[in-house]
């Protein structure tokens, strides 16, 4: 058992030829970017299912002005975003950050984003 | 000969921050406080919740104080984790410490002198900042 065991480790199958890992690397790695759509759809609804927007129509071109989210409320969706996401928004960037797009275009340069 | 430049004041439902570190714990810290408010913070809610929250609080209003009193600059300038409150030891006085950039930005724009006054009242806090050139 303990050699077949030793058998499987050696293989192939956990030791990819360079181009083989190659291939699966590049696949892989374009197969975790985030597509748009599922960016944005996260974003609207985490957007949604905040306390102050329940019942309101979002979309992404939607402010946070236009839903009456004041700095308190932004810095409370921005971290909500950050969590789900898995990242970290600089500051600034942060501060500059004032409607769904712009939440929206900072996770699609975000390669890190899940 | 000094004169003021601004003029600015906010006030806060306690509770609201409460809620914001209830959900986003150190992520909403790190987004609005500097570092040494987050350990004055975090002694003062190991000690009393209540103080804790009350804390910062007190410091989110004179935050939003001093943006409304540079009156319309870019926020991402202002940056709220460069403004730095903390209290004089003995007189508990709160005092402005900017930090790089906002801290040159400030001088750019010829402010030399952030007076803060914070207070609070069981379900609000408040704070009135003036600017002096």
């Amino acid at each position: 058992m303990l050699r077949s065991l030793s058998k499987v480790l050696n293989s192939n199958m956990f030791r990819p030829t360079t181009s083989m890992n190659g291939y699966l690397y590049r696949n892989y790695g374009s197969d975790a970017r985030l597509g748009d759509k599922e960016i944005t759809d996260r974003v609207i609804e985490i957007v949604s299912n905040y306390d102050k927007v329940l019942g309101k129509t979002v979309s992404p071109s939607t402010t946070f002005k236009e839903l009456g989210l004041d700095s308190l409320d932004a810095a409370d969706v921005l971290v909500a975003v950050e969590e789900d996401f898995g990242i970290e928004i600089p500051d600034e960037e942060a501060d500059r950050i004032s409607s769904l797009k712009e939440t929206i275009d900072f996770i699609k340069k975000t390669p890190t984003a899940k | 000969m000094s004169k003021i430049i601004g003029i600015g004041n906010d006030i806060i439902k306690i509770s609201r921050i409460k809620s914001s570190f209830e959900k986003g714990g150190d992520r909403f810290l790190k987004r609005a406080f500097h570092d040494e408010e987050i350990n004055n913070f975090k002694e003062l809610f190991l000690i009393n919740n209540e103080k804790g929250i009350e804390y910062l609080a007190g410091r989110w209003a004179a935050k939003e104080s001093i943006y409304k009193a540079f009156g319309g600059q870019e926020r991402s300038k202002l940056g709220f984790p460069n403004i730095k409150i903390l209290n004089e030891q003995i007189t508990g006085k709160p005092i402005v410490n900017l930090q790089p950039p906002t801290f040159e930005y400030a001088k750019e724009l010829g402010v030399k002198n952030i007076h803060i006054a914070i207070s609070h009242d069981s379900d609000f806090a408040i704070a009135n900042v003036i600017l002096e050139s």
